[in-house]
């Protein structure tokens, strides 16, 4: 049995579960599929949970409960994998899951990898091993990776699988945990366009070429929009166009991000020093051979402008 | 009160790479220092300290080396600092790894709050600081960014979402990882760390924690690497392509995606 845990959050039925379920089902075994949700108004999330290619839900009801109180939720999850004793559980590589999952595996002593970015499987003695491959050190070195024993926690960086479509037939398995958090919700705050680029989750950052085709306040409208901090290249701190706090790269800030857009950065070394962590790069400029294309994971060669109108619509 | 915070040393980002023989790691330059949002978790811990008033004690695991990642603690305003370390800790995954700090935070006193960078640089797992706390038996609250005591005893805790923030009261003893850039971390004056370099730094050894050995260690790791091969090093972006319009939709796609 693969098991995926489909993560309730406040916004709803992590979208990234029906990727996994196409990722579960690219493994090509014979194993049952089986999807495990656990929350409050657990069973109102079923037709989303209803994917095709999924054979059963577990379905168990937390009353009142939110998916950041990860005590009790963690154990509510390893109670039921005690029960059901997967091969595997594969989740999302969100903060939120990761941490109750860490907590699951403590529990029950259990192998967990993280961020997983390639998946293959194999099957041996009625046990399916699933073969990992996770990137580290900011993925200058891809580690290949096994749990041989117990049940395999597995995270998986999703954004390349198709998502598995809804209308599927799967059996329902209804339960329901009831316990005490010791971590109570008091509120919600959504958040305002970053302040600071440093704690930043999702930078857009302009380089000259911005400057150079006008697009400098569409790019600055577009980063508003999505919540994002702006940022730029050396060239637009000595302008002025940028306070130097919000300048990347060796001689400023340097940043950690899950996102950075690029538009009009040239890439050089100096900028580039200044972007650590992980983060998916996407750049746009105009020429195709640009030092940033061979740092970023998405080219766009385009004029920004023409693909800044389309995001501010 | 009492605080703890676990930090970590780690290769200074951008060192690394793989021999394309041995299929080993080289760390041709092998400037090493402290987990950058360990920096948050100390200064969210030291506001913590001012705010609340409590002793900090900080904890590491790793080669004596690490003795410098706990040095730069003590001259932020730790009071005390331990080295957990030994041989038949090398080699722990996650799992074994919480179950070593446990082991040593547990050995040298009772905790109110513990801290733990939120992730680290290089493993970046982001899984040791809950799994600390489940094995202490705790609470825990991840990407932690503002803490602060409240009336009734318990924590006021501002957690980060990958939306906003959620605001939580958490009871006592808890965990709290920190993510990196939430706060402004102090440097150390240069007197404090020359005083901090002076200090004894007690290590905590297999001996004086007598742990479990078949849950820890090399052998006891139930996540095993298999194999390493370089990544990033020549790398040549995905080029999309497609009208602006197409463009501009695969470009939302994408970040949604990796945005959680």
């Amino acid at each position: 049995m693969l098991a995926i845990y489909a993560e309730i959050t406040h916004h709803g039925l992590e979208p990234a579960t029906a990727e996994l379920v196409t990722a579960v089902k690219g493994l090509g075994t014979n194993d049952e599929i089986v999807l495990l949700a656990a929350g409050d108004k657990a069973e109102s999330y079923l037709p989303e949970l209803s994917l095709q290619g999924v054979d059963k839900i577990y379905l168990t009801e937390l009353s009142g409960i939110s998916y950041v109180q990860s005590d009790l939720l963690a154990k509510a999850i390893a109670a039921q994998l005690e029960g059901l004793k997967p091969d595997a559980v594969l989740l999302p590589a969100t903060k939120t899951a990761r941490e109750v999952f860490s907590r699951v595996a403590m529990e029950l002593g259990l192998g967990m990898t993280a961020d997983c970015t390639g998946l293959a499987a194999e099957q041996t003695e009625g046990r399916t091993i699933v073969h990992q491959i996770k990137p580290s050190f900011g993925s200058q070195v891809l580690v290949s990776c096994d749990v041989p024993q117990g049940i395999q926690i597995i995270t998986v960086r999703t954004g390349s699988y198709e998502a598995a479509a809804t209308g599927g037939k799967p059996e329902v398995v209804k339960g329901e945990y009831s316990g005490e958090s010791a971590i109570e919700v008091m509120d919600f705050e959504p958040s305002e366009a970053a302040a600071s680029i440093t704690g930043a989750d999702i930078i857009v950052a302009g380089g000259k070429g911005a400057i150079e085709s006008g697009a400098f306040e569409k790019l600055k409208a577009y980063a508003e929009k999505i919540g994002a901090a702006v940022a730029g290249s050396r060239p637009l701190a000595d302008n002025g166009h940028l306070p130097f706090e919000a300048q990347i790269g060796q001689s400023g800030t340097v940043v950690r991000p899950q996102v950075i857009i690029t538009m009009g950065v040239s890439g050089a070394v100096q900028f580039t020093e200044g972007i650590k962590g992980d983060p998916l790069v996407i750049a746009v400029n105009t020429d195709p051979e640009a030092a940033i294309f061979s740092f970023a994971d998405y080219a766009v060669v385009e004029d920004m402008n023409a693909v800044l109108d389309e995001l501010l619509k | 009160m009492k605080i703890a915070v676990c930090v970590k040393h780690v290769p200074v980002d951008g060192n690394v790479e793989v021999d394309p023989q041995t299929h080993r790691l080289i760390r041709e330059n092998s400037a090493s220092d402290i987990n950058p949002c360990d920096l948050n978790a100390m200064e969210l811990a030291l506001q913590l300290k001012k705010s609340a008033g409590a002793e900090v004690d900080v904890f590491t695991m790793g080669a004596e080396l690490a003795n410098s990642s706990l040095k730069k603690c003590l001259a932020l305003g730790a009071d005390n600092a331990y080295l957990i370390s030994d041989r038949k800790f090398a080699g722990s995954d996650t799992v074994g790894t919480a179950r070593v700090l446990a082991g040593g935070i547990a050995k040298t006193g009772q905790y109110d709050v513990i801290f733990t960078g939120a992730e680290s640089s290089d493993g970046a797992t982001g899984q040791v600081g809950p799994m600390l706390a489940q094995a202490l038996g705790m609470p825990s609250v991840a990407e932690a960014m503002e803490a602060s005591l409240m009336e009734d005893g318990r924590l006021a805790v501002r957690k980060k979402l990958s939306d906003g923030s959620m605001r939580l009261a958490v009871k006592l003893p808890c965990l709290l990882t920190v993510p990196f850039g939430c706060n402004e971390p102090e440097r150390p004056t240069l007197r404090a760390q020359m005083k901090a370099n002076k200090r004894d730094i007690p290590v905590l050894d297999q001996s004086v924690l007598q742990l479990d050995e078949s849950g820890i260690g090399m052998d006891a790791a139930l996540s095993v690497v298999t194999s390493l091969a370089s990544g990033k090093a020549k790398k040549t972006a995905e080029r999309l392509t497609g009208t602006p319009a197409e463009l501009a939709a695969q470009l939302t796609g994408l970040i949604g995606q990796r945005r959680g």
